[in-house]
């Protein structure tokens, strides 16, 4: 079973999403902000880590570098809304793979997810 | 009409928690965005929280409030980039924009649509912002492009070595594919990680730049094999069609394809990824305040609410128990048994306190959530009275009980819009009486041995004594002889009174000038007590004395009659002990002087006509002196029993409302005591007494 | 008035005696019986609300029917009880003089109460069993701790 974590600020957010993903058959862990996500990365490294970019104490993409840094091979997805573009490339520069654009169509969600873990 | 949104009911419940802190949290912000010069932490925050707001209402599906929340975002992102500079009228409109969104956020709650005017207020919002909804254009014009590679390039292709080879790779993106330069970026960047690109249409700078287009080129050097590079690009999502060929030689491109480069019909959004990651930083500081969403649990007051009546319980028996304990004792001497028992029983009582401490602290909120929403309410309040004022607030983090909290909301708020209209005076009339032109009202609140004291004080005018006198003689409230004899403290304690008004005007504001009676009895409702200090000209303090818990409370137990009655501690000032000789008649009631100061006294035993024996001539009397209100009483027992903690009991909604009786206790050996309510039984004793 | 296509119900009544007459009072409506124990008084409140006492640590009101309806009344004795109900989430304690039985009551024997059979009421009256060897008369306590109840009370209070 695939591990997914979910790193969004919005516990709102959090909770649609990891619903999706479990009743989709996912395991779902959860963070609230980007040190959290880090940290939470490290403990149980996920097979895929989806991520919200505007957070406090430390935003997506700094987390992706943070992440990045100390597992190469990680795999993240950015979480954003449309006006985000440049951060979204900052993001994609610092070693994301792919975004999703908020608020997501849950098929968008399950086939990114679907097309990195399987 | 009404609304519905496709999210289950614990959903909605989390979205309108989160939706009421960041609503809190941008009202604070916006409010210090006004006061302070350092600006740059509080946009990045207030930007957040719009975001935030904006991301959860679109899923959710409250299309207006998604609207609203992306207009104001747009205002706060030029703010926090200064391209638009924040003044008053800004300030306005995010204000209005925020008390809007309060609206649209009730609708989730009352599912019902609410008539307010959006098209408006998103208008006026896109006119701040001078721009109009911001959507990436990407025109497309139909020119022809030829690779062509200069002599680096070629150079390049001639090293490139018998495993790799040379690939021209066209790739189309979807038109409609969102964020269509990051979308390039990832194909650009799959590219890299299959092998060197030699050159590309658009180039990565250009990619950088979010100038591209749906068409793509890319030449590839690559060990890689051709299918291999099918699956990859076969991956990748938005891709409508591509073609791979074999680049050969250097001179000539295979297949020639169409490319329509672009230009996005945007402004330079050209910014210093470096710069973003700065200022975040900076904002860490600040934000751990801010998310306390890592170690809290969130509980239902409810929950609390029986885990309290639970734990009162417990102290009941934890009483009787040492009572058993005690008859055993006697009965049995000390065996293994009873000093067993014994042990257990105190470590009973001591396990109990201890729960009883947790469950009140679980109870405990600083005052901070009653106190934030008064900033705001102190500047709109200012504004509409035409007055100046420093409002300052201290002791936010100072707790209470939260059904405490939920009583004094209102008198707080009364208090504070009394200070506003009545008690600061115009700046015009200050600085003619020389005073700083801003009024100052502090707020203020802090711990005081079990109890909790809530300070408003101003500088402003002050409370005349001889008006209130005047007031209550004209009002029919006490005749004008009495009122001459009134101390000054005495005749502004008769502002407590009801029907005594000195607002020569109804602002509508406070509706009635002032409303101190219903102030004075909802405080009394928590076993709360007021107390005003005033001087002409100089100001006013208002002190609150609250107890720190409503349902167990610190009582003397006073006999009368053979029975038990307990007086909350807070309100006792001290016991004395008197002989009936020391009685005098003053003003036809009896009362005793207590270094130089009359204190009348109350029996109890009239008030409750409860039989009993008269005292003696020198029968020792035990007077309780009790305060409320700067009114003092003296009540009259017949013998004082002790202090203990009291679980307090309502009478239940059959016997209702008792006069003078607080509610009822069990006694540890089981009897049940009332408890007196004093304030009731002041005023009782004053109506008996005129 | 009876219909002639009435139901035949059966259901349980506690019968006691209040004033030397015998009453019962629906099953479903009495949550315990307890000797009497001291009952501390309250001031200011109707003269037929005896006061307050402890039930394992819950204070609740208990009430005299026979002050409230003026009726006869003795001494307490052995038999007196306190007869613990709950009426719409409300619990108060009635005294009554002896409660004797549980016993099954079917509709069909349950007529409309006829006028001054007791000094109670007939709004509190639900009827009157008629066995074979006594009359049983019904109360509705319901009524008892209604809102209009509550408002002749007030208007009945002494200060």
């Amino acid at each position: 079973m695939a591990k997914i974590l979910l790193v969004d600020d919005a516990a709102f957010m959090r909770m649609r999403c990891a619903k999706l993903l479990t009743d989709n058959g996912y395991e779902v862990d959860e963070a609230s902000n980007g040190q959290e996500g880090v940290d939470k990365y490290m403990a149980i490294k996920p097979d895929l880590v989806l991520m919200d970019i505007t957070m406090p104490i430390m935003d997506g993409i700094q987390a992706v570098e943070e992440i990045k840094k100390r597992d190469p091979e990680a795999k993240v997805v950015m979480c954003s809304a449309l006006g985000q573009q440049t951060m979204v490339m900052a993001a994609i520069k610092a070693g994301a793979k792919d975004f999703i654009v908020k608020p997501y169509q849950p098929e968008k969600i399950l086939d990114t997810v679907k097309r990195f873990v399987g | 009409m009404g609304l519905q949104f496709d999210a289950s009911p614990e959903e909605i419940k989390l979205f309108l928690e989160e939706a009421d802190e960041h609503l809190q949290l941008l009202e604070e912000d916006l409010v210090r965005l006004e006061k302070e010069d350092d600006t740059a932490d509080l946009l990045q925050a207030i930007f957040r929280s719009a975001h935030t707001l904006k991301g959860s209402s679109a899923t959710l599906g409250h299309q207006r409030m998604a609207q609203l929340t992306h207009a104001m975002e747009n205002i706060l992102d030029k703010l926090r980039k200064d391209q638009v500079t924040l003044t008053t009228g800004v300030m306005d409109v995010l204000f209005e924009a925020l008390d809007l969104l309060r609206v649209l956020k009730e609708e989730i709650v009352t599912l019902e649509e609410s008539d307010v005017d959006l098209t408006g207020m998103l208008e006026g919002l896109a006119a701040v912002a001078n721009q109009e909804v911001v959507k990436p254009e990407v025109k497309v014009e139909k020119e022809e492009y030829k690779m062509e590679l200069d002599s680096h390039e070629k150079q390049v292709l001639r090293e490139a070595g018998e495993e790799r080879n040379a690939f021209l790779i066209n790739i189309s993106l979807q038109e409609n594919s969102e964020m269509l330069p990051v979308r390039a970026l990832i194909t650009m960047m799959t590219m890299r990680e299959l092998g060197e690109i030699v050159k590309s249409q658009p180039s990565m700078e250009d990619i950088e730049r979010e100038i591209v287009s749906t068409k793509m080129q890319v030449l590839l050097l690559t060990d890689k094999p051709v299918d291999f590079l099918n699956n990859s690009i076969n991956d990748l999502p938005d891709i409508v069609e591509f073609h791979i060929d074999s680049y050969q030689g250097g001179e000539s491109v295979p297949e020639e394809i169409e490319v329509q480069p672009s230009v996005l019909a945007q402004e330079a959004k050209i910014e210093e990824v470096k710069v973003q990651n700065g200022s975040n930083n900076k904002a860490a500081a600040k934000d751990i305040k801010i998310n306390k969403q890592n170690r809290t649990v969130r509980v239902d007051v409810e929950l609390l609410d029986n885990l309290m009546n639970l734990v009162g319980e417990l102290v009941i028996d934890r009483t009787r128990l040492a009572q058993v304990l005690g008859t055993l004792e006697a009965r049995y001497e000390d065996t293994d048994l009873t000093e067993d028992l014994n042990r257990t029983s105190i470590h009973i009582g001591r396990v109990t306190t201890q729960l009883q401490e947790e469950i009140m602290k679980a109870r405990m909120l600083p005052v901070e959530s009653l106190f934030n929403k008064f900033p705001r309410m102190m500047r709109d309040l200012s504004q509409k009275a035409g007055k100046e004022v420093d409002f300052q607030m201290e002791g936010q983090e100072t707790e209470l009980d939260r059904s405490i909290i939920e009583e004094i909301g209102d008198p707080l708020i009364h208090l504070l819009r009394n200070s506003v209209d009545h008690a600061i005076e115009t700046p015009e009339e200050r600085k003619a009486m020389g005073k700083n032109p801003v009024g100052m009202i502090k707020l203020g609140a802090h711990h005081e041995e079990n109890h909790i004291n809530i300070v408003v004080r101003d500088d402003g005018r002050g409370i005349d004594p001889e008006k209130i006198r005047a007031s209550a003689v004209k009002k029919g409230l006490i005749a004008e002889d009495v009122a001459h004899r009134l101390g000054d403290q005495e005749a502004i304690n008769l502002i407590f009174a009801s029907g005594l008004s000195t607002a020569s005007k109804v602002s509508d504001i406070s509706g009635r000038g002032v409303g101190m009676d219903v102030v004075r009895t909802n405080l009394e409702k928590v076993n709360g007590a007021i107390e005003i200090h005033t001087e002409v000209g100089k100001g006013t303090e208002i002190k609150i004395k609250l107890p720190l818990t409503l349902a167990i409370i610190r009582a003397l137990l006073v006999n009368l009659s053979q029975r038990v009655y307990a007086i909350p501690l807070t309100s006792v000032l001290e016991t004395i002990r008197i002989t009936n000789d020391q009685i005098k008649i003053i003003n036809k009631r009896e009362a005793i002087v207590v270094r130089g100061n009359v204190l009348p006294l109350l029996r109890l035993r009239e008030l409750f006509n409860t039989p009993g024996v008269a005292e003696g001539e020198n029968d020792k009397i035990f007077v309780v002196v009790v305060n409320m209100a700067g009114q003092q009483l003296g009540i009259v027992v017949d013998a004082l029993v002790g202090e203990q903690e009291v679980v307090i009991k309502s009478l239940g909604k059959f016997i209702g409302d008792v006069q003078g009786i607080a509610g009822a206790t069990i006694l540890g050996d089981g009897s049940v005591a009332l408890i007196i309510d004093v304030p009731s039984l002041m005023k009782k004793f004053t109506a008996m007494a005129s | 008035m009876s219909e002639a296509a009435r139901k035949i119900e059966e259901k349980q009544f506690v019968v006691f005696q209040l004033s030397k007459e015998t009453y019962g009072v629906d099953i479903s409506k009495v949550w315990e019986i307890i000797i009497v124990q001291p009952i501390t008084q309250v001031p200011h409140t109707a003269e037929f609300i005896e006061g307050i006492i402890n039930l394992r640590g819950r204070v609740i009101p208990v009430i005299d029917l026979r002050k409230r309806f003026n009726l006869h009344q003795d001494e307490y004795t052995r038999s007196t009880r306190i007869m613990v109900i709950e009426i719409s989430g409300n619990t108060l304690g009635m005294i009554v003089d002896g409660v004797s039985e549980v016993l099954r009551i079917s509709s069909d024997i349950v007529e409309p109460p006829p006028p001054a059979i007791t000094n109670i009421d007939a709004d509190y009256l639900q009827g009157v069993a008629k066995l074979e060897d006594r009359l049983v008369i019904l109360l509705n306590l319901d009524k008892l701790l209604s809102k209009q109840e509550k408002l002749d009370l007030e208007s009945t209070m002494l200060d």
